[in-house]
């Protein structure tokens, strides 16, 4: 007898290798702040934020015009923008959606505001529903999600004039994974941070990351991409349900600059073969 | 060209490495201890 894995449990491999992957990056990110603060391990190889792919952006210009590169970065970080690059060039905001430590600590966060809200309603107790997260309201979005632009556009040039990173001190990532809270300025960060991705979905990734508004524009061009069946496609909107992003009406946003690739859309897609992955 | 769901993350984690290899390749890495790390020009800037 032919045996062949139903779309279901082909649907539900894909979502837990997304988690398994996010969950190696959050952890490979904490290894790397932890190998920081053992003593004697900072002269080796630069600090924790040599290895963050922003530091890149933010030391680029300095690099290229004096030749050197701001404190705390070096030409790691341009190694590391390179591979972020690389996949954006590729999938877009893959990284986003896949591979940021950030994103995943947001999505656990998010997770267990739902679970911390949860409600069971109806009788049979099967039916669930949580407060948590909450939705902003449609008229701020729009200025909301600009937001993270005006961060990268403040933060380039600012870094021409700076001796550290400019966002050095209020970056979550650092906040979260560096182990090493030394100014209550970033202890303020880590907990806006942990609120604010509680209350809402991947509140940073949508109205604040500078990385994510860098590489929101590899999602208009990059070869790898979901496309949708219009013919099979009924509009249910299940997929826009689920969108970690908030995306609206997905089957004709799929180029979307918000998108984190995340492909959550294609799994919950109740009709096989609507959204379909293509290259080219 | 249809790729199948399930090869996405091998392809996004592969590119992500050899993008961060190439970078490496170039030069672009902290070099030795003891030496200035902020300063030292990519060995690809170097071969010119």
């Amino acid at each position: 007898m032919k045996s062949s894995t139903s779309p279901k449990k082909a649907k539900k491999s894909l979502s837990s290798t997304r988690w398994t992957l996010q969950i190696i990056a959050l952890f490979s990110t904490a290894l790397i702040g932890l190998r920081h603060i053992l003593p004697g391990e900072s002269s080796r190889g630069g600090s924790f934020d040599t290895f963050c792919p922003f530091g890149g952006i933010e030391t680029l210009w300095p690099y290229l015009s004096t030749g050197t590169t701001l404190k705390t970065t070096n030409l790691l970080n341009f190694s590391i923008l390179l591979g972020v690059l690389g996949v954006a060039l590729l999938a877009g905001r893959a990284f986003c959606g896949w591979l940021c430590p950030v994103g995943t600590t947001q999505d656990i966060m998010t997770d267990l505001g739902r679970r911390l809200t949860r409600k069971e309603s109806g009788r049979s107790g099967k039916r669930t529903s949580s407060m948590l997260p909450l939705s902003i309201q449609h008229r701020w979005e729009p200025w909301l999600r600009k937001l993270k632009y005006l961060v990268l556009a403040v933060i380039v040039p600012a870094s021409s004039w700076t001796v550290f990173p400019p966002l050095r001190e209020i970056c979550p990532a650092r906040a979260l994974f560096s182990f090493q809270l030394t100014a209550p300025l970033l202890v303020s960060v880590l907990i806006l941070f942990l609120v604010s991705s509680l209350l809402v979905k991947r509140f940073s990734c949508k109205y604040l990351c500078p990385l994510g508004a860098a590489l929101a524009p590899f999602n208009k061009i990059a070869p790898l991409r979901l496309t949708i069946n219009q013919e099979s496609c009924t509009g249910c909107g299940r997929c826009d349900a689920e969108c970690p992003m908030d995306i609206e009406d997905i089957p004709q946003n799929l180029r979307s600059a918000e998108c984190s690739q995340c492909l959550i859309c294609q799994e919950t897609c109740a009709i096989q073969d609507t959204l379909i992955l293509k290259l080219g | 060209m249809e790729i199948k769901p399930r090869y996405y993350p091998s392809i996004i984690l592969t590119t992500l490495i050899l993008f961060t290899a190439l970078g490496l390749i170039l030069g672009f890495r902290p070099g030795h201890r003891g030496q200035e790390l902020n300063t030292r020009p990519p060995a690809v800037i170097q071969m010119f």
